[in-house]
């Protein structure tokens, strides 16, 4: 059934939490790329849309010892075996991962708003829509037709971008080839960054960049002792970033 | 249509108990779901071919390349960054990101308006046609002849083509009073002037230093060129680079840039530039100092010695900072033994001009350990070989308001050295002592809200006859306008952006309209041709262009004559690579054919500027880098010897410490912009619940601060200096350093979109502004406060 231990794609991102100036530029490339709506107030956190949530963590000690960093978290699209747990758990297959690239998908117009993903995410990765979305008059017109716009009562999550691979793909059989060069599918979050923190690519290519920093001795992952296997990594060199990861975020 | 999701759910979940394992209902759920959602008042954009148009950014001067997505080429649905651009190297800033937030906001103004009422009521702001609207300016213009200095010009933009347009203007016409926004570059303008001869502004070989010590600049968090900061910052970082470059943060708050740096120095607010000159007396005293340099380039270093061997002992700059006597020394140190090392001036975003002393003490620091015009030091950003315009035509009335004094009094008797006064004219203007029939043009700036002391800026505006606004939004000081002359967004228009601040190489950018303009607006450049040619006489002959882009090709033609530069066509570039003075081959064979690639890639970059030779490098008296800068000496500025020196010297904060007890800091950040456009919608989401929560914003203490004034996490309070008060609440936070209150700036907005008006309160209202008295220069980072739970 689970497709995660064979050879072939596995879609997978490295964030350097040490490069990262904490700028959110990959959050708000993120909600351009995607059409993801937007509030007059949006300060209720738990109401508002993010698909790249950035977190603000610090080392807990005191002035002037005190340090801070951002941690840039979109969807890990976990390779859990068999199933990530909000797939496991959608009762209208909305949300499943594609075994062929790792990529786990959410449709929203097959999604019933049950939200029963949203609890099963540990990472808080997950998005319900409590209203219909809603774009000032002109600003409909910066929408791009590339991604659909959801509705109130459904959930939503970045994708890695997915349609970028599509058009990826397009090109490439246009030009008459069945796999794709490094590079070529890469998500907005991960091209905005000024600071180049993101990397992303296969995995499961050894001669990946993103394979070999996943190796790094500085990488981790966020609450790894809960076996979800994310497929997005961090690095750091800093023990109390890497410590916090395994804290509930 | 109008079925509620939740009832929806609860009718058929009676259902599912006894039918949970047959897979009908969860395949009748999902059908009906597709069904259901369909809703027709979702919007669907609109499909069509899509394309990629290259163009730079203009939301700072940062001047990113930027590639804009377009649906069927009129709908721009997406920004990159453009990875051939050399100074973003294809990332983006979250402004930039989030640029079609301004081309389609809500806030844009879509024709002429003319105030027909009273001055701030948007209710009467009357549509009128372009026509008109340059007829009312030009007659105005015209009954102004025998006053003209009363044309005063505020611009945003400090370089590029049409700041140099409005200058130009204000010349032909007659009038000397052209002013651009208060900045570091200021104070750096004055201090590069004193010392070395030349008013040029700073560029840094950041890519290729080894050490950066940063004096209170925010460099990863938007000081000079953000996103250039923030790719240096990424490389400094590199994974597989060994001899990574080190950072040092000089700060008081715990800000992302200190946390990020390999070391934070947490220093007493304002005191950066004492730091500075217990490391310059370390390394003096220790011989650690570039001794050839010294010894043949320098004028005055025994003065210098001197005054730092009196004042400035590891004991006495930790006295002024607190930051240990040991730390200091281990720091200078450090400083003089990597090679090459960097200091960089300016507080924040550099965007308060501060004391030209602590330019000067920064930049002697760059002096003692040689990175004075070196490789990955400190030096000049190179100038661009543009082709001049000709000269301005002058008749008398022109002639005598060139020679007239300026309305701030720059370059008179009491600041002999400085070329604008800012704050002078904010202040001589509010009290009524300028000329009476001033005509005020503001022109890519919104003074009334970024201005530190916003009230006094606004009182100014009330004494003025007329406003006129170039802006393409309804912010605060376009509200106040007379007559507004609509400019088309960065997205819409043609115009230049020239090397961005800080670099150490020269860098042509290219804007060019992406899509048509989406109302009627006009470029100001335009406007100004139009208007001169109205005007006649010698005031049309000084503008002989048929419009704004026959003037900015004639410009670029100067890039087509010399023999070294290319149009950055391949993604990868690293100009500092290549090395200052290396000449690159053109990748064009003719004018026009670099314009064609400029309008097809955006951007222009040579490295054949050389650093400076020591034998012309410094254009003083004494043809050296002079510690004792005798042109201060010169212009009639008296006093005592130190003076002339680089020192410390303190403009003590407003208010008496009892009344308030605490210290108020403005903070900068990546998350809210300070520039002449409001945050956009995408960007105001982001910020944390401690930082806006509602329409309140939060200022930072430390929790041992608050336990004393008895806060708690989220108090509601008011902060009370001597200009005024603003009610806020409290995050409290280690990152700030104990009995500072340390508050955003760029919020509190009462103009623009409903998105962003009325979050937070306006920095700007608090601060108190205090000037340097032989420069005028401005400074606002410390204010005493009063602090009290409401
Ligand atoms: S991968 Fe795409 S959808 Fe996911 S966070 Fe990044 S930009 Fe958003
Ligand atoms: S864009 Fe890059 S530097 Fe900025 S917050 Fe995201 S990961 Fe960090
Ligand atoms: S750094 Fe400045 S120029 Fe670059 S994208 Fe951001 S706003 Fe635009």
């Amino acid at each position: 059934m689970s497709g995660n231990k064979a050879n072939g794609i596995r879609y997978g991102m490295v964030i350097d939490v040490d490069k990262c100036t904490g700028c959110m530029a990959c959050s708000v490339a993120c909600q351009q790329e995607n059409n993801v709506s937007f509030r007059e107030d949006e300060t209720n956190k738990l109401r508002s849309i993010t698909w790249l949530e950035v977190y603000s963590l610090d080392n807990g000690k005191s002035y002037p010892e005190h340090r801070q960093a951002y941690l840039p978290r979109p969807c890990l699209h976990c390779d859990t075996p068999p199933y990530p747990p909000c797939t496991f758990v959608c009762p209208v297959n909305a949300t499943q991962r594609d075994e062929e690239t790792g990529l786990v998908n959410h449709i929203p117009v097959r999604c019933i708003g049950c939200r029963y993903c949203i609890s099963a995410c540990s990472y808080h990765a997950r998005y319900f829509n409590w209203w219909d979305p809603k774009w000032p008059k002109p600003m409909e017109e910066m929408l791009t037709p590339d991604v659909s716009t959801r509705m109130r009562g459904v959930v939503e999550k970045c994708t890695m971008c997915v349609h970028r691979l599509q058009l990826a793909k397009e090109k490439a059989f246009i030009e008459g080839r069945r796999e794709l060069h490094e590079g070529e599918y890469v998500p907005a979050c991960v091209e905005a960054c000024p600071a180049k923190a993101m990397t992303f690519g296969n995995l499961f290519d050894s001669h990946s960049e993103v394979a070999k920093l996943a190796k790094s001795p500085h990488a981790f992952r966020l609450l790894e002792r809960l076996g979800t296997e994310p497929k997005v990594y961090y690095l750091s060199t800093q023990d109390w970033i890497r410590k916090l990861s395994d804290n509930v975020i | 249509m109008k079925l509620d999701r939740r009832a929806f759910v609860k009718l058929i979940a009676g259902g599912v108990g006894g039918t949970l394992l047959s897979p009908l209902p969860w395949k009748l759920a999902d059908d009906t779901a597709i069904w259901t959602q369909n809703w027709f008042w979702r919007p669907s954009p609109e499909r069509g071919g899509a394309s990629t148009v290259n163009t730079v950014c203009q939301l700072c001067p940062g001047g990113c390349g930027i590639s804009v997505r377009l649906i069927n080429d009129r709908n721009a649905v997406n920004i990159d960054g453009n990875p051939t651009h050399p100074v973003n190297q294809g990332g983006i800033c979250p402004l930039g990101a989030a640029g079609l937030q301004f081309l389609y906001g809500p806030s844009r103004i879509e024709t002429p308006l003319q105030q027909t009422g009273k001055r701030g009521d948007l209710k009467t702001f009357k549509p009128i046609s372009w026509d008109e609207a340059l007829q009312i300016l030009a007659s105005q213009l015209q009954k102004m002849r025998q006053q003209t200095t009363g044309l005063v010009c505020v611009s945003g933009k400090s370089e590029g083509t049409v700041p140099e347009l409005f200058s130009r203007f204000l010349q032909a016409y007659g009038s000397p009073n052209y002013l651009t926004m208060p900045a570091a570059a200021d104070a750096q303008a004055l201090g590069s002037l004193v010392s070395q001869g030349t008013s040029s502004p700073i560029g840094y070989d950041l890519e290729n230093a080894k050490m950066v010590m940063s004096f209170g600049c925010s460099y990863i968090e938007g000081w000079t060129a953000p996103s250039r900061m923030m790719a240096a910052f990424g490389g400094w970082r590199s994974q597989t680079n060994r001899s990574r470059t080190r950072t040092v943060q000089v700060e008081a708050r715990g800000s992302l840039s200190a946390s990020k740096a390999d070391e934070w120095v947490a220093v007493v607010p304002g005191t950066e530039a004492a730091l500075a000159l217990g490391l310059a007396q370390v390394i003096v005293s220790e011989g650690l100092y570039d001794r050839s340099f010294i010894g043949q380039h320098t004028h005055g270093f025994e003065e210098f010695r001197s005054l730092l061997r009196r004042d400035y002992t590891p004991e006495k700059v930790a006295g002024i900072t607190q930051v240990d006597k040991s730390k200091i020394v281990a720091l200078a140190r450090d400083f003089a033994r990597t090679k090459p090392a960097v200091a960089l001036h300016g507080l924040g975003q550099g965007r308060m001009p501060g004391s030209v002393y602590d330019f000067l003490a920064v930049q002697s620091l760059n002096a003692l350990v040689g990175s004075l015009h070196q490789a990955g030091g400190m030096s000049r950003k190179p100038q661009l070989p543009l082709a001049p315009w000709p000269e301005v035509v002058l008749d008398a009335t022109s002639l005598r308001g060139k020679s007239a004094p300026r309305v701030d009094g720059a370059g008179g008797s009491q600041f002999p050295l400085s070329t604008q006064v800012f704050y002078n004219f904010v202040n001589k203007a509010k009290e009524g002592r300028v000329q009476p029939g001033v005509m005020l043009w503001v022109y890519e700036a919104n003074p009334v809200h970024n201005l530190a002391d916003a009230q006094s800026f606004t009182a100014a505006l009330e004494k003025m006859e007329t406003v006129v606004s170039f802006s393409s939004f309804m912010d605060e000081t376009t509200q106040l306008a007379d007559l507004v002359l609509p400019g088309p967004t960065y997205l819409e228009r043609l115009e230049d952006v020239p090397t961005p601040p800080g670099l150490q190489y020269r860098v042509f950018g290219l804007s060019n309209p992406v899509l048509n303009p989406r109302f009627e607006t006009r470029h100001p450049g335009d406007v100004l041709i139009q208007l001169a040619k109205s005007l006649g006489g010698s005031v049309a002959a000084s503008f002989p262009w048929s419009d704004y882009e026959a003037a900015l090709r004639e410009r670029v033609k100067g890039l087509a004559n010399v023999p070294s530069g290319r149009v950055a066509d391949e993604p990868g570039i690293e100009p500092w690579n290549v090395g200052l003075g290396q000449n690159l081959e053109p990748n064009y064979g003719s004018f026009d054919e670099l314009w064609e690639k400029l309008t097809e890639y955006g951007c222009w970059f040579d490295t054949s500027e050389p650093m400076p030779s020591w034998d012309s490098a410094f254009k003083t008296p004494t043809g050296k880098f002079e510690f004792f800068c005798q042109k201060m000496r010169q212009v009639g500025i008296e006093g005592s010897i130190v003076t002339y020196l680089p020192h410390y010297a303190p403009v003590e904060p407003a208010g008496d410490t009892n009344t308030y007890p605490l210290v108020l800091v403005p903070y900068e950040s990546m998350a809210i912009t300070n520039g002449p456009v409001a945050n956009p919608p995408f960007m105001t989401k982001l910020l944390f619940d401690f930082q806006l929560k509602g329409n309140d914003s939060f200022v930072e203490i430390n929790p041992e601060t608050a336990g004393r004034a008895g806060l708690r996490e989220g108090d509601r309070v008011e902060l009370q200096t001597e200009r005024g008060t603003v009610k806020v609440r409290v995050h409290l936070t280690q990152a700030a350093r104990p009995g500072v209150v340390f508050i955003p700036t760029g919020l509190g907005h009462t103009a623009f979109d409903s998105f962003i008006k009325g979050k937070g309160v306006n920095a700007n209202e608090i601060l108190v502004v205090r000037q340097e008295q032989i420069t005028g220069l401005a400074t606002w980072w410390d204010t005493r406060v009063k602090i009290s739970k409401i």
